[in-house]
């Protein structure tokens, strides 16, 4: 891109900003409780805009920014669910060793990328993969407890596997 | 989760069969012959190794996690999420949870006589009239017999208030690391992990370590510790202990020692930044509202309370404003 057309975009930018940061932050604090979450995903959406390789002005600029942040907001709630429900879970565990904070953020960061890339799989494939995967139960084991066929764990666990590991190779099974 | 060691994706013919290695090696136990022929596929070829590598470093965020509450929280059927959580513990989760914790004290959860939930209190009256206060996140087993009057105390903390018996029978609150033995009495056992933490309020107790064979004497305002090697000698009790027992915690020294003992009584995580731990506090907090005591401290202190959900909260030093 040539110096002059870099400019332009990044006065496009700019403007844009001006124009609707304001309105933006308005309408996610409409949807979000907290402050400091809707300033937060106010940023995420305008460096959204900032990296994607949209070079034609924006038609409809509320309406462009409104998407990305619907997207963004459902991705916080369901960032929020996920951690509801794992750190309610484990209080009902003895801890048997305290893990440190990082420790704690990095798995939950874990259990949010886990959900995306499993999403679509039965909860029994995901169940399959993760007592094989994190408990090392054998498959036997696995097949009993869910009610099916080692065969099936077997599929339950390529299929996961596959998106778990390899999710940017391409076609899954 | 991106692994790629050097940013390009694997083929999809070699991470098929990278896929494939990872579900015949997990089947069940370890077989040599199985293994001799994966090392010889890993060895073939760059590729073969570099997809390895990628399994290998996604696994190292998985064992991260805990299977059964990573499961609640992934689940998206209509069972509600306790109701799986405990599914999940009855029947084969139940091994696999011991395998990795070594401590049965969860186990005694669903079965025991009395237990409380993380930041439930509550009073229980026994047969003699003894009063039973259970704090946050505690565990009791009441073992009266004609001999004798027994209380197991499997985990938390608990207050009691012993009332006379009619049949004289011998009262004793067993913990891990030893019993603990009023002679007519208020007083507080904690079971701290490591060791058990006692106060008395009135009378006095006798503490009787598992393994030594001293007894400690415990007066009236004092307070003391012993796991299964012995007591300390014991001190003067700290203002407010026992305190929960009406519903409020007492901060006399840090604001780190706060939060830890806060933290008890809240699900999830409360942590305090390293900054801010050693700011002084002194105050009287709910236990009922601890939104409401934490805001108090953000109130009071030059310190800002983070959070990132109602299970993730730190504090923290409060941003300068320019």
């Amino acid at each position: 891109m040539s110096a002059t057309a870099k400019a332009a975009e990044g006065q496009h930018f700019h403007q844009l900003y001006r124009a609707h940061h304001g309105w933006l932050l308005g309408w996610l604090r409409h949807r979000l409780p907290c402050r400091d979450t809707a300033e937060d995903l106010a940023q995420d959406t305008f460096l959204r805009v900032l990296t994607a390789r949209e070079r034609e002005t924006i038609e409809e600029p509320r309406a462009f920014l409104t998407v990305i942040a619907q997207r963004l907001v459902a991705s916080h709630y369901r960032r929020r669910s996920l951690e509801h429900a794992y750190l309610d879970a484990l209080a009902q565990l003895p801890e048997t060793v305290a893990p440190s904070p990082e420790t704690r953020l990095l798995a939950l960061e874990t259990l949010v990328e886990v959900d995306r890339l499993l999403d679509g799989l039965s909860f029994r494939a995901k169940k399959a993969f993760l007592l094989a995967r994190i408990d090392g139960r054998p498959y036997a084991d696995i097949a009993a407890e869910l009610g099916v066929s080692v065969i099936s764990v077997k599929k339950y666990m390529a299929a996961a596997a596959q998106r778990c590991y390899f999710a940017a190779s391409g076609e899954d099974r | 989760m991106r692994a790629d060691i050097d940013g390009t994706p694997v083929s999809p013919d070699v991470a098929r069969q990278a896929v494939a290695w990872v579900v015949e090696l997990s089947a069940g136990p370890p077989d040599a012959a199985l293994e001799a022929d994966w090392r010889r596929w890993r060895a073939a070829n760059a590729e073969h190794e570099r997809a390895w590598r990628q399994v290998e470093a996604i696994d190292a965020r998985l064992q991260g996690l805990s299977s059964a509450p990573a499961l609640a929280a992934l689940s998206t059927s209509a069972l509600s999420r306790r109701q799986l959580l405990a599914m999940l513990v009855a029947t084969g989760g139940a091994a696999t949870l011991l395998w990795q914790g070594g401590d049965k004290a969860w186990l005694h959860r669903f079965k025991a006589d009395h237990h409380t939930a993380v930041g439930e209190r509550r009073l229980q009256v026994l047969a003699d009239g003894t009063q039973l206060h259970l704090n946050t996140d505690t565990v009791v087993d009441v073992a009266y017999t004609s001999q004798a009057r027994v209380l197991h105390l499997r985990r938390g903390e608990i207050r009691v208030d012993t009332a006379p018996d009619p049949l004289s029978r011998p009262f004793s609150v067993v913990t891990a690391h030893g019993r603990v033995r009023p002679v007519g009495t208020r007083f507080l056992v904690h079971d701290q992990r490591w060791a058990v933490a006692v106060v008395v309020l009135e009378g006095a107790v006798d503490l009787q370590p598992e393994g030594a064979d001293v007894t400690t004497r415990v007066a009236a305002g004092q307070q003391a510790r012993f796991d299964r090697g012995g007591a300390t000698v014991p001190e003067a009790l700290r203002p407010g202990a026992g305190a929960w027992v009406d519903g409020v915690l007492v901060a006399t020294d840090t604001l780190g020692a706060f939060v830890a003992e806060l933290a008890r009584y809240r699900p999830g995580h409360l942590g305090c930044d390293e900054a801010v731990a050693d700011l002084r506090l002194s105050g009287v907090f709910p236990l009922d509202d601890t939104d409401a005591a934490l805001d108090t401290l953000a109130a009071t202190l030059p310190v800002r309370v983070r959070r990132r959900s109602r299970y993730w909260v730190r504090i923290g030093a409060r941003p300068d404003t320019a």
